[in-house]
């Protein structure tokens, strides 16, 4: 549930976008994350979009609570002067919690949330940026009506486009060669309750190698059963699937393989990836350069990640993607774009 | 009836007059149709009967064919058809230029005798004995394969021509004997006419492009930047709004340049729209139409550069933290993880330290520019703070962008900040984010502004 700029390049996808998956739902707002104001719908497979709410400013990210029942969501402070807070709905739009979440960025604190996981009926995620270089993970806890939240601890991390494990210890996020994974629990807190980051993971970068000669194409999706992570990177000029797993007898406690991806045109990009309750990986892509084109793939075999066999993607229905990243509906009598910020479907854990 | 089928008729029926010409195998080939550059056939218009409108300029528009015609016949004392080519290439009559010599299936649009009449110069009744005033005119399609038109003379002499005039006498070919008389489209030589109507394209292209943007959602393609005009185009026959006409574009730099539509015809209102792009900016572009018939005033003139993005940018303010901002506790040098020799002696404010990852510098109260290296994971001291193509970061100069949306150290226009160098790089820069480099300490980053400004790319 992270804000993934290159969900944008979707936006201006003219072809293929695909309803909700039959038992999924999914919340959205319309237009950009750079829009001046939001509206949040939500969109269940088989029923009409349903407007949630207005916001004044954009909404960055959001998420369903466990039982489906409310929603957290974020908005873009108006100003360098006011506090990042979160607001906690009903899925009827009624607000009924709202709780800042760091000092203003004037006073030094957070300048945005960009990712919000609602993990647990008591236990909220949210991924909150700094600087340029990175920001901090903080756990919260929710009173039980949900209208107030304790803050429990928090993390720093570096690098954008993070996502946080299935167990909230762990939170990867993409530098501009590197992947990071911060082991949020890894010491002790600082005066400030910040679990130094200093160690941490990182993917290794070759000696002379371009920062950009392995950047990594959409967003990061940890697998939903264990500390397994996924990315697809671009190296000299070949498509890899990175896989990161946990394994204590590695050098530095993470094993990494790459194994090349074969059937997608060079002419693409990925934009998105997903591990489904299964642990099946599906790919997005989008045409290079922002352009028009929206394909889905299935990448059989990914999951064995002690393999090093390389990987053929297999083109795939837009409809296979249980979590897709635009939405086209008719709302109004127009036609209209949407952006998944967050979904879950009936037979399997929602993560994004 | 079609002109060019016409055409093919009258060939069929002079060769059925001889049979036993010496000749068969050139008017067998004569049964072929004869290849005319550039008619109104190959434009896809219907060839028919002309339908006329006197413009007041000199000019006549056939709006049934989309020609345009000298309202005069003009007569030329000169050499061959190159003459008559070169006299229309040259002429300037209506406010424009290219004028052509008209092909014989474009001159018979100007019949049945009598169409031209009303509003052409040469259409009415003339000198029976002097075929020029017969509205006899030459056309651009000469006579070929070699047959008993030319014979002595060679067919570089002899072309269809054409009489607009009411008038029965066509001429003779008094150097061919036992030849039949002439018809009204016919083959002949200066003899039995000089004279040219010259011919244009009857429709007129104005291409009007939109201010140059960066498509929504765009990243760079090898280093560069795609840019984008929308062209809007609109078709007149001179008279009123062409529609149905499928336009096709071309651009003067024809190796950099990619055209995205026209998708459709002309509509009602003679408009249609396409997009060109390019990934080379320097120099203008010039963009005309190559469709047949269409004549482009003006042509489509692009400027490069500067181009707006169209997605508007996620604008923040970094700074160089100042290390007296904070109030955190002092931890000695050497809890901290430094790239190279630790000073002993000094301490730094742990969560000013924190921070300085994450603004990527910082100034001690020792007034040393502390800086952290994420590859290495430690810390260093700077001459000033640095950016990621090396040069000092500098307030209202200094902005981080991601790469791969505006390339390093291209000079770009935010909103109402202003100008800024794309100096800097940030990890949680990401896609259309900007980062403004606004000075040392926590002041620097007040009161922000809006965020959501928009971006125009001026130069790499």
């Amino acid at each position: 549930m992270i804000r993934q700029g290159l969900f944008l390049i979707l936006l201006c996808v003219a072809g293929t976008v695909q309803a909700m998956p039959h038992g999924c739902s999914a919340l959205a707002v319309e237009g950009s994350d750079h829009a001046e104001g939001s509206d949040l719908w939500i969109f269940a497979s088989d029923q009409e979009p349903r407007h949630v709410l207005a916001a004044k400013r954009p909404i960055f990210a959001a998420s369903w609570s466990p039982d489906r029942r409310e929603i957290a969501f974020s908005v873009v402070p108006t100003t360098t002067d006011f506090a990042t807070e979160v607001v906690i709905a009903e899925v009827t739009g009624r607000v009924i919690g709202r709780f800042k979440v760091d000092r203003p960025q004037s006073e030094l604190g957070l300048r945005y949330i960009d990712g919000i996981d609602w993990r647990e009926p008591q236990a909220l995620v949210t991924l909150g940026n700094q600087g340029p270089n990175g920001g901090y993970m903080d756990v919260w806890r929710l009173s039980k009506d949900h209208t107030r939240a304790e803050w429990v601890r928090r993390g720093g991390f570096l690098g954008g486009s993070c996502v946080v494990s299935p167990s909230m210890q762990y939170v990867a996020c993409a530098g501009l060669a590197t992947i990071y994974i911060f082991d949020t629990l890894a010491g002790p807190a600082h005066h400030n309750g910040s679990v130094e980051d200093q160690d941490y993971f990182a993917t290794p970068i070759s000696e002379g190698q371009s920062e950009f000669e392995r950047a990594v194409e959409g967003n990061l999706t940890w697998d939903t059963k264990g500390p397994t992570l996924y990315a697809v990177r671009l190296e000299n000029s070949k498509r890899v699937l990175t896989a990161i797993e946990k394994n204590p007898a590695a050098p530095e406690g993470w094993s990494t393989t790459d194994r090349e991806i074969a059937g997608i045109g060079s002419d693409s990009r990925v934009v998105s990836i997903e591990v489904d309750a299964h642990g099946a990986v599906m790919l997005s892509t989008a045409q290079s350069g922002g352009g028009y084109d929206h394909r889905a793939y299935s990448l059989p075999g990914a999951a064995a990640t002690a393999s090093t066999a390389g990987l053929v993607a297999r083109a795939a229905s837009p409809t296979e993607l249980r979590r897709p990243t635009v939405l086209k509906a008719a709302v109004g009598g127009k036609e209209r774009l949407f952006k998944v910020l967050d979904s879950y479907c009936q037979s399997s854990t929602s993560q994004r | 009836m079609g002109c060019r089928k016409e055409f093919k008729y009258l060939q069929t029926a002079l060769c059925v007059l001889m049979p036993a010409s010496p000749l068969l195998a050139q008017c067998q080939a004569l049964f072929t149709t004869v290849p005319v550059p550039g008619s109104i056939a190959d434009a896809g218009a219907t060839c028919i009967t002309a339908a006329l409108v006197d413009l007041g300029n000199g000019v006549v528009t056939d709006r049934a064919n989309h020609l345009l015609w000298a309202k005069e016949i003009v007569y030329l004392s000169v050499g061959n058809v190159s003459d008559f080519e070169n006299y229309c290439g040259q002429l300037m009559l209506g406010g424009r230029t290219g004028w052509y010599l008209p092909d014989v299936a474009q001159l018979q649009t100007l019949l049945p005798p009598g169409t031209c009449q009303a509003v052409m110069d040469g259409c009415g009744t003339g000198y029976p004995d002097y075929p020029g005033f017969n509205g006899i005119t030459w056309s651009s399609s000469g006579v070929s394969p070699e047959s008993y038109y030319c014979p002595g003379y060679g067919c570089p002499y002899y072309g269809w021509q054409v009489a607009t005039g009411l008038g029965t006498d066509f001429g003779s070919l008094t150097y061919v004997p036992l030849t039949p008389p002439r018809k009204r489209v016919d083959a002949g030589t200066y003899e039995n006419s000089a004279s040219v109507r010259c011919v244009a394209s009857g429709l007129k292209l104005a291409i009007t492009p939109a201010p140059v943007t960066i498509p929504a959602s765009q990243t760079t393609q090898g280093g560069s930047v795609l840019t984008r005009s929308h062209l809007a185009l609109s078709l007149t026959d001179y008279v009123g709004p062409a529609s149905g006409v499928l336009l096709a574009l071309r651009s003067d730099r024809p190796n950099s340049d990619k055209f995205v539509g026209p998708t459709s015809a002309t509509g009602t209102d003679g408009s249609a729209k396409a997009d060109v792009t390019t990934l080379y900016q320097p120099n203008v572009s010039n963009i005309d139409s190559t469709t047949p018939l269409v004549w482009t005033d003006p042509k489509g003139v692009v400027t490069w550069l500067p181009a707006k993005y169209e997605t508007p940018f996620y604008t923040t303010c970094y700074r160089t933290d100042l290390e007296s901002d904070y109030t955190g506790l002092f931890l000695a040098a050497n809890k901290y993880k430094w790239c190279g020799t630790t000073l002993a002696g000094r301490s730094y404010r742990q969560d000013f330290m924190d921070d300085v990852k994450r603004q990527g510098s910082g100034i001690s109260v020792q007034s040393e520019v502390v800086e952290y290296n994420s590859k290495g994971h430690c810390y260093y001291f700077a001459s000033c703070p640095t950016t990621s193509t090396g040069a000092c970061a500098q307030a209202g100069v200094t902005a981080a962008v991601d790469p791969t949306v505006i390339p390093l150290r291209a000079s770009i226009t935010v909103d109402t900040l202003g100008a800024r160098l794309a100096q800097d790089t940030g990890q949680g820069i990401t896609f259309y984010d900007i980062d403004i480099y606004n000075g040392v300490g926590k002041a620097v980053c007040l009161a922000w502004p809006n965020p959501n400004l928009t971006v125009t790319f001026v130069s790499y």
